[in-house]
């Protein structure tokens, strides 16, 4: 999906250094409004028949299936090429190095959609309902929430924030066919790391596996990115399987 | 209404089948068109690498229909079967075996991606069956692949121009930065030996993965070895523009010199990295494909004839894709159809490997190709180009009308 959000700004302002900026912003709602509602649909669909089973490790499978769906639907439409995107914004030199602006997007994003997620969770009376049904779905359901709408909500809005960082980070990540699959196994470790179901795990899961990977890379050679990576990630599922900021906890009965 | 439908069907069936028996007068097999010959084709039509097959790809469809609309092979029309590896040796595998077995294809082209070739080995040995393919790995030996030809040279060959041009230039610090491939493998050995063996300091040694959406943490490291030559060995033409770009990025100024996939596609290598992407980069590419004025050389009459059949062929035939101007992967390709045609048909029509691995040895006179001048395949070595068919070019990006490119030195 965050491949798709790229692909949304290849279609829609490819070189974006000669789009106007609002345009290049309502492009980005445009692209976020669509793969909320994309992601909405495929949420439907994956929970259609599961019926009402709380079963909460289908979305893993369906996550990776639909992934490999949209790249086999890509490469159709779009053919095997890496698709490249200009950036509406010139980068910044920082420690003798170019940044793109497309970094610093991500960044904003990923700030704004945390306190966003924040508020929503826990100020709202759907984003309660979306956090009792994570904390307990037989007694969300029993205590007559709708639980289909709810999970459908949920969906969207993972589409909402996937498909506006795909959009903004367009010009940095790789837009190709295979390269969803990649993302997707990358953004696991992420989430293991911080704390699978956790927000504030998911803030600072990516950037640890960035760091790592990169620091990785830098020490040892790019052919150690990979193996460290899932060293980490086996690690921490030994000593902390709930991630950094997963708190177990027990279920009362 | 429907039953009389069937019925109906059935009669006319019946009725044509009972004609044709009848308008069939006994003996007459000499008439008959000769039986398709099936050829497979298995290259990497998705994943990565998918792109960087394409131009070889439309080279194998164009010579299917020129042959086709000549006589096929031998009087034999052409049947392609395709195979996707996705540059995946155990889809590789799959697809061979599907090929081979539930096909029945006669001969081989492809893979392109040396992994692969290597890993299908064993079913192409066991069933006997030629193959032509793109593959640069060195394991790609006559002991291991004796059906087997490879219709461009050894990265080891590619590799060790790369190293020697270091030497030559008087390079004393070298950096290497490569992909994770099998043909890359074989190129950056056989480098750094070369290295060595100049008494170079190879001051650092980086590699990433296919289609990476960053380099920089690579680059970085090398950069801190402080080299006067960085040798960039990629097997795809994207990474190549990826790894330009993040040298940029950085802000380093340092000399470089690819391999073939950095020469042969400048299109694709800018359209990441920008127009100055070959500011600092020397590349390699084939010498079919090059010209010399200082040698009073325009290139081969028969390349740029191919160059300006394949232009209108290319626009044709794009799919809504960017312009693909690696002509010569596309002669390439061509070649690998052509190869396998000019070996049948000298043999009489036989296809298997035996006899096809026999005749491609003792009559290089004998095969015709585009991208080779003389083929050099021999008992010792099933690849068809030496060393002195690599030879680098300045400015890729700078190419004549036929696109041709100028050596180095011209």
């Amino acid at each position: 999906m965050l491949v798709l959000g790229g692909v949304g700004a290849v279609l829609l302002a490819p070189s974006g250094a000669s789009e106007p900026m609002w345009l290049w912003f309502a492009y980005l709602v445009v692209t976020t409004l669509a793969l909320g509602a994309l992601i909405a649909v495929q949420g439907y669909i994956t929970l259609l028949p599961l019926g009402y089973s709380g079963d909460s490790h289908s979305w893993l499978i369906t996550t990776m299936a639909v992934s490999v769906i949209i790249g086999a639907a890509m490469l159709i439409m779009l053919g095997p090429y890496s698709a490249t995107v200009s950036s509406p914004l010139r980068g910044v030199m920082l420690f003798n190095m170019y940044i793109p602006a497309s970094y610093f997007f991500a960044i904003v994003l990923l700030i704004l959609w945390y306190i966003a997620l924040r508020w929503f969770l826990s100020s709202t009376l759907p984003g309660l309902a979306i956090n009792a049904l994570s904390q307990d779905f037989d007694a969300a359901r029993a205590a007559g929430l709708k639980v289909r709408r709810l999970q459908v909500l949920a969906f969207g809005i993972s589409g909402l924030i996937v498909g506006s960082v795909g959009f903004a980070a367009a010009p940095v990540i790789t837009i190709a066919p295979e390269a969803g699959l990649k993302y997707v196994i990358y953004g696991f470790i992420a989430s293991v790391i911080g704390g699978i179901g956790n927000n504030t795990g998911a803030l600072v899961g990516g950037p640890i596996v960035g760091l790592i990977s990169a620091f990785a890379t830098f020490k040892l050679g790019g052919e150690f990115e990979s193996l460290v990576l899932v060293l980490v990630l086996v690690a921490m599922l030994l000593i902390r399987p709930k991630g950094i900021f997963g708190a177990t906890s027990a279920r009362r009965v | 209404m429907r039953a009389n439908h069937v019925f109906l069907r059935l009669a006319l069936l019946a009725a044509g089948a009972a004609t044709a028996f009848v308008a069939t007068p006994s003996g007459v097999d000499a008439q008959q068109p000769k039986p398709p010959i099936k050829i497979g084709l298995l290259m990497t039509l998705s994943g990565p690498g998918a792109a960087a097959n394409l131009p070889t790809l439309m080279g194998v469809d164009m010579a299917l229909q020129e042959f086709n609309a000549h006589g096929g092979i031998g009087g034999r029309q052409i049947e392609l079967v395709k195979g996707d590896d996705e540059a995946n040796p155990t889809t590789g595998v799959d697809e061979a075996k599907r090929l081979v077995y539930q096909e029945r294809i006669e001969a081989l082209v492809g893979p392109v991606a040396s992994a692969v070739t290597v890993a299908i080995l064993p079913t192409l040995n066991e069933a006997k069956i030629a193959n032509f393919t793109q593959s640069g790995s060195a394991l790609l030996t006559p002991e291991n692949g004796p059906y087997q030809f490879a219709v461009i040279g050894s990265a080891a060959y590619s590799g060790a121009q790369l190293a020697e041009y270091a030497a030559q230039v008087g390079a004393k610090r070298v950096a290497l930065i490569s992909d994770d491939s099998a043909a890359s493998l074989s190129g950056t050995q056989e480098i750094k030996a070369r290295l060595k063996a100049h008494g170079i300091t190879l001051t650092g040694v980086q590699q990433y993965k296919f289609h990476p959406t960053d380099v920089t943490p690579q680059l970085l490291s090398l950069r801190a070895t402080n080299p006067e030559y960085l040798i960039l060995y990629s097997a795809s033409q994207d990474d190549v523009g990826t790894v330009q770009k993040d040298i940029a990025e950085i802000g380093w100024n340092i000399k470089e010199i690819g391999s073939l996939a950095a020469g042969l596609a400048p299109d694709l290598v800018m359209q990441k990295a920008g127009p100055d992407a070959y500011k600092n980069l020397l590349a390699q590419v084939v010498r079919t494909i090059t010209y010399c004025p200082k040698e009073n050389d325009p290139g081969p009459a028969n390349m740029i004839a191919f160059v300006q059949h394949a232009i209108p062929y290319e626009k044709a035939h794009r799919n809504g894709g960017p312009p693909i101007t690696d002509f010569y992967s596309m002669a390439n390709g061509y070649d690998l159809l052509s190869a396998i045609k000019q070996a049948i048909e000298a043999n009489g029509g036989k296809t298997d490997g035996p006899t096809i691995a026999k005749w491609v040895i003792e009559h290089p006179e004998d095969l015709k190709l585009l991208s080779i001048k003389q083929t050099k395949a021999t008992s010792q070595s099933h690849f068809m180009f030496d060393p002195s068919n690599f030879v680098l070019v300045e400015n890729p990006a700078q190419r004549n009308e036929n696109y041709m490119y100028k050596r180095a030195g011209c």
